[in-house]
């Protein structure tokens, strides 16, 4: 076969030139670290790319979302425990006040001590995160929650909202708790039914907070105890007027009146015609409980039927002041399994990220050896038609002639 | 002696034409389109003589090119098919590097917006978050219109270039129609002794033309060439060239067409022509450049849709209804130049499912109106809605006038969404972070329900206020507004939601006791809530295009990969096509090429023989002298 003179140049030309582009890829490769550097080089590997690192983004926002919930909880936490710590000391001072060795202003003293502690716990209520958030508001986080009405008696104006972000793919935490579900709503009584004296009762007769025999046979509703002598009873539904019950009284055996699946125990000496009522367990906020407290420490009357209605009074506010606490603690420990569930899902979503990071670094990252290796090669290949060119490039025929 | 004499100097002739020819050869050997010649050489006829035929020498008989028309074909169609791919190849590239950096590219650039989101999520109240979200939209924004302005740019360049190439394949045919001529003419003095020169000139201008586009040619007996581009459109007869001219299409969408002008007739040819610089132009105008911006434009189309809808959905941090935070350019539809009638069309997006990244043709054909994609010419279904409008491809037309049988309009859903893309508000509050509604159980209440959903579908329909559902029996529930009047009443069913009432749809779960009731209220105190936010959030996610299976961070995804998919294509074609080239061309010029050692061997052959020829002389001249000195003696 002959071949023209100018092919031959051109060939070489071409051959070095490919040489030269396959150099100057690789050389790029080289110097970005990337074995992907446009779409072009590797499109389907460009597409699982793309979705790594929006995955990879995404996994980093997860955990900054948990980091931030985590923040709010803790404030959460913070205020909860100040709330408790709050009761405990107000339930201490309902005990020392029901000790029956106070007088009546000793029980002011009490009541002012219990008030300056009600403010206290309105303040912890009333937290603000550092940008000036209310922890207790629900949704409605620019209101303040708990506010004293012109009447004096404090109202929620927050919302029952629990805001929640995401802190992985199928996992929601709830940010923060409402001010209604942790200071409002709070059972009343022992949950089923309160019980409270008559304060037109003369006797000495004490009620105590009563409890559940039989849930079934409960009926919810109003009933009245009325003793038609010391050591006679009658129960009535209030509403209907009809007699449930009926029995003998006696101190001796406890004092317990039990009717509809529940009993009430009432201790001391109930005079005729003293009466006690039974209604369903609604809710009462703990202010409301402590305002009842203060009004009735303030209030005490002097002889025994008024001390026996203290008392009364003191063992229903105590089992409130236990049901707050109660409310309290639960939500404290939600709060404090949230955490750690943030705490479990951030470590594996950190987990996660670091695989999917290896995976990005597998995909697109350079393997250094093997590119090295195919530089030389190349290096080595363009040297060798650079000097072959220039060896063909002296022989000619017309040399000899 | 006298033959010995005449003889020799015929051979002298001979080979002095022969090296003149060598000498021609080595002056072009690095010659475009310079195709090697060769002195033919034939014995000078004899005369016959009564002792036999005595020879009378050499002739030269003419001077001949080494030249192949099939491998010259070959080289033209190899040539046109490398100059389109590379062409592409070229092109693509740079807008495969628009999205080089997958760590600042569109997907990276929503991923962050979603992201802004988020973190608003986490803290809804604040301002800073609120901003930092209205920042990352306007850089989603000046992203697309980053990337529009790119492929404006590359349109523009792709436009002028195909008006140059046209004038560039025009001046060309106008030189080989004027090279036929001057081939003609010499050819009818002198049949027998080639043009080679000119016919090198024509060819070299033939191959010229099929970087340009493809070309098919026709020898002609008379030794002109009848040359055709595209699939056969004439554009050298004889001596007359047409011209190819680049003009606005019929629809003046800024895109030009290609029209051949021969004589008095005009005829569009754009979808006819394919190879050389040309074609590649338009294989990258319509299969990348135009799907691009419509893929670009489909995405902000539904991103502003899936933001405006999803922030109207929540309340911003005033306590309204969340208006629109972006907008974005509509559907544009074009009527051709040539319509007969004066209907005029508007068009709207009507479904975001049905939305595609294509362009249409809506026709008219004296009865009904049909929609076929301007790319694979498939028809797509078109239905008659209320007042005369007409729905399809996601969109909803709107025809005024009267139209004529024959009328034909551009529809281009998406390729204007981009430039009318901008924020409306520069508020951080008119983010809509919070849901529209809290809701909560009734205190005392004595059954086991509570509230599983309460969601405003529609917040045009919704009537905004604190609403309360008391049941007065476990199954009877009324529903009373803020100051007590009874908005509805219904019966409760285990399992089911309630009736709607005032755009509000409710849901409860477990039984209600006599007497309890729940509040379905306004959440316009809700700036702590991201039940809005969270849902904004993931909008990128949501399935909404291709009839809801393809969400919008796929979509960019996958218009990246189809990016690099055709741009690889593109280059892996044109290093294939270069070797088909090179071997191409090896081949002719194996045939055509001068080679300088031949043509020192073949200078060496005839210098000796010129030698030899002179000697001859010299020998006739002693011989002569030979028989004069014995006369003289």
């Amino acid at each position: 076969m002959r071949i023209s003179t100018s092919m031959i140049n051109q060939s070489a030309v071409n051959g070095i030139m490919q040489d030269e582009t396959a150099l100057s890829t690789t050389q790029n490769e080289l110097s970005t670290g990337l074995s992907i550097n446009t779409p072009a080089d590797n499109p389907v590997g460009e597409v699982e790319l793309l979705q790594l690192d929006n995955t990879s983004s995404q996994y980093q926002q997860y955990i900054s979302n948990g980091q931030s919930a985590n923040t709010n909880l803790e404030l959460e936490n913070t205020a909860l425990t100040s709330s408790t710590t709050t009761l405990q000391s107000i339930r201490d001072l309902v005990v020392e006040a029901n000790s029956g060795s106070n007088s009546s202003s000793d029980l002011k003293d009490i009541a002012t001590q219990i008030s300056a502690l009600e403010s206290q716990l309105q303040g912890s209520a009333n937290s603000q995160n550092a940008q000036g958030d209310y922890l207790f508001a629900g949704y409605s986080v620019g209101t303040q929650p708990f506010v004293r009405g012109a009447n004096g008696s404090m109202s929620y104006l927050g919302d029952s909202g629990a805001p929640s972000v995401q802190i992985d793919s199928s996992t929601s935490v709830q940010m923060s708790d409402p001010g209604s579900s942790v200071f409002m709503d709070i059972p009343a009584g022992n949950g089923t039914f309160t019980s409270a004296a008559s304060s037109s009762n003369t006797g000495t007769g004490v009620v105590d907070t009563g409890s559940v025999t039989n849930a079934a046979a409960w009926v919810a509703g109003q009933y009245t105890i009325t003793f038609t002598d010391p050591t006679d009873y009658t129960v009535t539904d209030t509403t209907s007027g009809t007699q449930v019950a009926s029995g003998t009284y006696s101190a001796a055996n406890g004092g317990e009146i039990a009717f509809n699946g529940i009993q009430v125990g009432i201790t001391g000496a109930p005079a005729a015609g003293d009466t006690f009522t039974v209604s369903p367990a609604g809710q009462q906020d703990v202010f409301t409980t402590l305002d009842n407290l203060v009004s009735s420490l303030n209030n005490a009357g002097s002889g025994a039927a008024a001390s026996a209605q203290l008392s009364s009074s003191l063992g229903s506010s105590l089992q409130q002041i236990d049901q707050a606490l109660g409310q309290i603690s639960t939500t404290t420990s939600n709060v404090g399994s949230r955490i750690s569930l943030i705490s479990s899902v951030n470590s594996s979503v950190t987990s996660q990220s670091a695989t999917v990071a290896t995976q990005i670094s597998n995909l697109s990252g350079l393997d250094y050896a093997s590119a090295t290796a195919q530089y030389s090669q190349e290096y080595v290949a363009l040297q060798a038609a650079e000097q072959s060119y220039a060896a063909i490039d002296q022989l000619s025929l017309f040399k000899y002639l | 002696m006298g033959d010995m004499l005449s003889n020799s100097v015929t051979g002298l002739l001979a080979f002095q034409t022969a090296l003149d020819t060598i000498s021609n050869n080595i002056a072009n050997v690095n010659t475009p389109g310079y195709s090697q010649q060769t002195t033919n050489l034939v014995t000078a006829p004899a005369t016959q003589t009564g002792v036999g035929s005595i020879g009378n020498g050499v002739a030269v008989d003419n001077v001949t090119r080494s030249y192949s028309d099939f491998l010259a074909a070959q080289t033209n169609t190899a040539n046109s098919s490398y100059n389109q791919l590379n062409t592409v190849s070229t092109l693509a590239a740079s807008i495969d590097n628009m999205f080089s950096d997958p760590s600042t590219g569109l997907s990276a650039t929503l991923q962050s917006f979603s992201q802004s989101i988020q973190t608003l999520a986490n803290s809804p109240s604040q301002t800073s978050a609120r901003q930092a979200v209205l920042n990352s939209a306007q850089s989603v924004i000046s992203q697309f219109q980053g990337y529009q302005g790119n492929l404006t740019q590359l349109g523009a360049q792709v436009n002028t270039q195909i008006g140059a190439e046209a004038s560039t394949i025009s001046s060309l045919a106008q030189n080989i129609a004027s090279l036929n001529q001057q081939i003609m003419t010499a050819q009818g003095s002198n049949s027998s002794q080639p043009p080679n020169s000119l016919l090198d000139q024509r060819d070299n201008l033939i191959n010229q033309l099929s970087q340009d586009v493809s070309v098919s040619t026709v020898r002609q007996s008379d030794g002109s060439v009848n040359v055709y581009i595209g699939s056969g459109q004439a554009l050298v007869v004889g001596t007359t060239a047409a011209t190819l001219t680049a003009t606005p299409d019929q629809f003046n969408s800024g895109q030009d067409d290609l029209s051949l002008q021969t004589g008095g007739s005009n005829v569009d040819i754009t979808s006819a022509l394919s190879g050389g610089t040309l074609g590649g132009l338009l294989q990258f105008r319509d299969q990348m450049l135009i799907p691009a911006q419509n893929a670009l434009g489909q995405a902000a189309i539904t991103l502003t849709n899936l933001v405006n809808t999803q922030n109207a959905a929540g309340l911003d941090q005033n306590g309204d209804v969340g208006g629109a935070l972006m907008t974005v350019g509509g559907p544009q539809v074009l009527a051709s130049t040539n319509n007969q009638g004066n209907a005029s069309v508007s068009a709207t997006v009507s479904s975001l499912g049905g939305l595609t990244a294509s362009n249409y043709y809506l026709e008219y054909n004296g009865t009904a109106w049909s929609l076929v994609d301007s790319a694979s010419g498939v028809a797509s279904p078109l239905t008659a809605g209320s007042g005369g409008t007409l729905s399809g491809a996601g969109l909803s037309f709107t025809v005024s006038g009267t139209a004529r049988a024959g009328d034909e309009f551009l529809v281009e859903p998406t390729s204007n969404a981009v430039s009318g893309l901008s924020m409306l508000t520069s508020d951080p509050s008119k983010i809509a972070a919070a849901g529209p509604l809290v809701t909560s159980t009734g205190t005392g209440n004595g059954g086991t329900a509570s509230v599983a959903s309460a969601t405003v579908p529609d917040t045009s329909d919704w009537t905004r206020g604190d609403y309360t559902i008391t049941f007065s029996t476990p199954t009877a529930y009324s529903v009373t507004n803020a100051s007590g009047a009874v908005v509805t009443t219904g019966t409760y069913t285990p399992g089911t939601p309630l009736t709607p009432f005032n755009g509000i749809d409710v849901s409860l779960s477990g039984t209600p006791a006599a007497g309890d009731s729940f509040a379905i209220d306004d959440n316009a105190n809700g700036t702590g809530d991201n039940t809005n936010a969270l849902a904004l959030a993931a909008i990128l996610n949501q399935g909404v295009l291709n009839n809801g299976s393809t969400s919008l961070s796929d979509a960019v995804n996958a218009y990246v990969g189809t990016v690099g998919l055709q741009t690889s294509q593109a280059q892996n074609g044109a290093t294939a096509q270069q070797s088909v080239l090179n071997s191409a061309q090896s081949a002719q010029s194996a045939v055509s090429g001068v080679n300088l050692d031949e043509q020192a061997a073949d200078m060496v052959q005839y210098e000796q023989a010129y030698q030899a020829a002179a000697q001859t002389i010299a020998t006739a001249q002693t011989l002569f002298e030979s028989l004069l000195s014995a006369v003289e003696s």
